[in-house]
């Protein structure tokens, strides 16, 4: 009973995500911290996802072919009001140094990492999804709201260190961010679709902006700052005790300033058609003359500015409860900005050996919904380790998954001191 | 261990590169949207060529020039070259003569070609005249050339002074004098006043004034030669005897360019047919019309116009010249449905009118004695006026048009054609729609005839629907046209009904539009 109490406060607030300390190293290093004499760690994770697109509807846009109408429909019928939808791909290359102190303290040392990041996310209504996806012909006699449409992008790398605690992990870096590429469009109210009962009259009401940065370059086109850190912490340690990890950490959480050759790009205007004068075409104009002429008459304005946008960073925490020899039970939770939604995940480790990791997790949040998971991970002779793990697993064999994910994880462990007892 | 190691590595690779995207990402959308609109009223289906009476019913109208007798078909001065010699009248030599002497002195009349007419004077509207000089005399000479009666004031002379240094027979001095043309009188009456085309000139040529005797060796025979070089000569008032020829014409005007003029059977009630002339120049005439033929290229047809005097040859008397102002001397001859066949003329839908005839100037001689004139800015005019009221009964009167579909993009494909048609004619259509290769696209598409009681004009709706299929898209995509043909027809033919102005169509047209997105 004491166990199924346990279980169930876990998946209140405790979870596993990928790109947290793995649980093979905390368990691995000891009170002593000289386990290893430093870690190469090498990571690169992808993810798409959302609350509405499935894997039919986006594989198209990944390896081409046709978006069957079959497919967007099915995705309509799935909406509710307002969908979101986001993606992320990632590498990291961190080294855990492996000298015997740091400051006059055995316990710390420092740890260097470099990496390259993109993230996009967006947001858009049931109703407007359906007039671009589909056409205005479902949309006769109505006006559909554009506002909804949002969406941000941005690319950077960055470069920095920190120190860490070499018997729990625990860390706190900075790293200096160049910020590639900044890409963000939003429209705001009145922005709108209009079509006439009769369609003899289309409306496009549009007002918004668009923030760029300016065209992706070596040096970069901002320049800024990100922490991450986490702090690890165990009760009751011990292979006969229920130990409990704890981990509260943050991640990517930074700001960049883009230069002043980036541009807001400011519209407000609305263009109506109602098709071209019929004596026209009696004298001669083209039957579809002027119909492409939308572009001409869209009013714009543009100014440079410099400015501040924060990283897509997270606050998350996570619990792993040593069940029993070889069965974990996990949860966790993880708290990002809008438009993506708190991730809660709940989960269960196996170890069929003390070196080795299967696990499996349900999700909700992020960029979707319910989503299942599955990762392995093995520590091969004490040195080197391999972490493969998948959000979503469904995404990879049905076509109603709306995420896919993989994440790869290889790390080194350099001169293992304490001997592995596997 | 290595080997473990080894697969991972494969796995990974795998995993990271089955995103390799082979093909584009498309998709179709469907979309409807307005393509045109507007009101149809007869003038816009006529294109202008008509006007409304004071009932209500409009009228075609159609007003042709047939010819404005130019100036330059009656006469002109073209592009000249007059060259003569003029010796000095001595023999023997060598000859010491003082300066200010005079060697040569002439009076000359030159004949100025007029393409055959007797001309008296003109004013010249542009032009030049170069007046060239050659000296081979070893003399200081000043030759003095006088132009009678060329000025722009008439009656007053143009006078014109050379210096030329001594010449020779291997090495002749030269000097040149440009005159501008325009706005000068030229009278060519000759020195009797009476003749045709004589340009009445003076030459007097001595030796320079400030010369002494040693400078100026003259052996008898010796010579100047003159050149007079008139060029683009245009002509803005003529006076003199321009001929009795006969000149011919033979014109067509096409109607149905600005009136698509339809086939089909069309009765037409008191149509009327005018020719008119408008005389302002100063000859007499005689005009004869040989032919009004109306042609349908399409039906190959053609019918003449017959009926009254319209073949009868008519005589237009000169016009007075009042001080610069001609008189004006008209003559009509008017057909209506009582007098000639327009009505059937018009009924036959003439794609063109066909007129032939022949003008001839003073069939009675030069009974003016030399004196008929023009000015270029006021000529004999003649013109042909058709009208037809639009009081008619039509039975399958077909309109054909081609339409422009001109789609650079294989991104859209029309899908179908939505029309909303508010007709307020008393007439019943029939729409077709074809490819330009004659594939059909829509055929028989009914449009009701409208409720109009009179000029009260009271339409009524309908909706016409085609569905194009992707086959006929891409058949009018690429040949860029849609061939629309409207088949009217009025209630009762061959009962007549009124068409008023006040009559209309409203039309608007929607396309349905399936879009096809792609993203490389």
């Amino acid at each position: 009973m004491r166990k199924i109490i346990l279980a169930a406060a876990f998946i209140l607030v405790g979870g596993l995500t990928f790109a947290q300390t793995s649980y093979l190293w905390l368990t691995k290093s000891d009170t002593t911290g000289k386990v290893f004499r430093g870690i190469l760690d090498l990571q690169g994770s992808a993810t798409v996802g959302s609350t509405f697109l499935t894997t039919e509807l986006v594989k198209p846009f990944v390896v081409g072919g046709t978006v069957t109408a079959e497919a967007r429909n099915s995705v309509l019928a799935g909406m509710t009001d307002l969908g979101i939808l986001g993606g992320n791909a990632n590498v990291r290359a961190r080294y855990y140094g492996g000298r015997d102190s740091l400051f006059g303290s055995e316990m710390l040392d420092l740890y260097i990492q470099v990496g390259k990041g993109y993230f996009g996310s967006g947001r858009i209504s049931k109703d407007a999804f359906g007039l671009l996806s589909n056409g205005n012909a479902n949309y006769q006699g109505s006006r559909v709201p554009l506002n909804s449409i949002q969406g941000e992008m941005q690319g950077f790398q960055s470069i920095g260190f920190g120190i860490y605690d070499k018997r729990t992990f625990s860390s706190i870096g900075i790293s200096m961010v160049n910020g590639l590429t900044y890409q963000q469009f939003s429209l705001f109210p009145p922005s709108s679709f209009y079509t006439s009962p009769n369609a003899d009259t289309l409306q496009l009401d549009y007002s918004g902006e668009y923030v760029h940065s300016a065209n992706p370059r070596p040096n970069g086109n901002g320049i800024g700052f990100s922490i991450d850190g986490e702090y690890n912490f165990v009760r009751d340690r011990g292979e006969d005790k229920k130990e409990v990890w704890n981990t509260l950490g943050i991640r990517n959480l930074g700001w960049v300033n883009w230069n002043g050759q980036s541009q807001v790009v400011s519209f407000d205007s609305t263009f109506t058609w109602t098709g071209v004068d019929l004596n026209g075409i009696l004298n001669g104009d083209s039957l579809l003359n002027g119909t492409s002429g939308f572009a001409d008459t869209l009013i714009t304005s543009s100014q440079n500015v410099s400015f501040w946008r924060p990283l897509r960073g997270s606050f998350y925490v996570r619990s792993v409860y040593r069940w029993n020899e070889k069965v974990r039970l996990t949860a966790g939770l993880e708290m990002f900005a809008a438009p993506m939604k708190p991730l809660a995940t709940l989960g269960i480790m196996y170890m069929p050996k003390k070196n080795c990791i299967i696990s499996m997790n349900i999700s909700n949040g992020a960029y979707g919904n319910w989503k299942l998971g599955m990762g392995v991970q093995w520590l091969i002779a004490n040195q080197f380790y391999f972490g493969f793990q998948t959000s979503n697993l469904p995404g990879y064999f049905f076509k109603e998954a709306k995420e896919m994910s993989a994440s790869l994880q290889v790390s080194y462990l350099f001169k293992t001191k304490k001997k592995d007892n596997e | 261990m290595r080997y473990r190691v080894f697969a991972c590595l494969v796995v990974t690779v795998s995993l990271l590169s089955s995103c390799k995207k082979d093909e584009p990402t498309t998709w179709e959308s469907n979309w409807v949207a307005p393509l045109a609109h507007g009101r149809l009223t007869l003038s816009d289906l006529t294109a202008d060529n008509g006007y409304t009476d004071n009932a209500g019913v409009y009228h075609l109208y159609f007003e042709k020039i047939i010819s404005g007798f130019g100036t330059s078909d009656l006469t002109q001065i073209p592009d000249t070259n007059i060259s003569q010699k003029f010796v000095v009248p001595i023999t023997g030599g060598p000859f010491q003569i003082p300066g200010n002497t005079a060697i040569i002195t002439q009076n000359q009349n030159y004949s100025v070609e007029t393409n055959g007419t007797g001309l008296r004077m003109v004013k010249v509207k542009s032009g030049q005249m170069i007046v060239h000089v050659k000296s081979y005399v070893n003399a200081y000479l000043h030759p003095s050339f006088t132009l009678y009666n060329v000025s722009e004031v008439y009656g007053n002379n143009t006078d014109i002074d050379f210096a030329l240094t001594p010449g020779s027979a291997s090495a002749p001095t030269e000097g040149y004098y440009t005159i501008d043309m325009s706005n000068k009188y030229v009278v060519l009456s000759g020195t009797s006043g009476f003749d045709y085309n004589k340009l009445s000139t003076h030459l007097e040529i001595k030796t320079e004034q400030n010369t002494t005797a040693d400078q100026n060796t003259i052996y008898g025979q010796d010579s100047v030669r003159f050149e007079l070089l008139m060029s683009d000569i245009v002509i803005d008032y003529a006076k003199g005897y321009f001929g009795n020829d006969t000149y011919s014409f033979n014109e067509t005007f096409n109607l149905a360019e600005s009136a698509n003029m339809p086939t089909g059977l069309l009765e037409l009630d008191q149509a009327s047919f005018g020719f008119h002339v408008t005389h302002k120049m100063g000859f007499d005439g005689k005009l004869k019309i040989d032919n009004v033929m109306g042609l349908n290229t399409y039906m190959n047809t053609g019918v003449q116009l017959t009926g009254g005097n319209l073949y009868n040859p008519f005589f237009i008397t000169r016009s007075i010249d009042n001080g610069g102002t001609p008189s004006v001397s008209n003559y009509d001859i008017n057909l209506n449905e009582g007098n000639s066949n327009i009505t059937s003329f018009m009924g036959s839908l003439p794609y063109s009118v066909l007129f032939t005839g022949s003008l001839q100037l003073n069939p009675f001689g030069n009974v003016s004695d030399g004196n008929d004139f023009f000015y270029s800015d006021q000529l004999t005019e003649a013109k042909l006026v058709v009208d037809v009221p639009l009081r008619l009964a039509a039975s399958d009167l077909t309109l054909r048009d081609t339409l422009n579909v001109e789609v650079t993009t294989d991104a859209v494909r029309v899908s179908s054609l939505t029309l909303d048609i508010q007709n307020a004619f008393p007439m019943e259509w029939k729409l077709n729609l074809t490819t330009l290769g004659g594939a059909i696209v829509a055929t028989d598409l009914n449009v009701p005839s409208g409720n109009s009681i009179d000029a009260l004009a009271l339409a009524s709706s309908s909706t016409l629907v085609i569905p194009i299929s992707e086959a006929q898209w891409n058949a009018i995509k690429s040949e860029g046209k849609l061939i629309m043909q409207v088949i009217s027809n009025t209630p009762s033919f061959p009962q007549l009904v009124n068409l008023y102005n006040s009559y209309f169509v409203d039309m608007r047209v929607k396309a349905g539009v399936v879009l096809n997105a792609e993203i490389q």
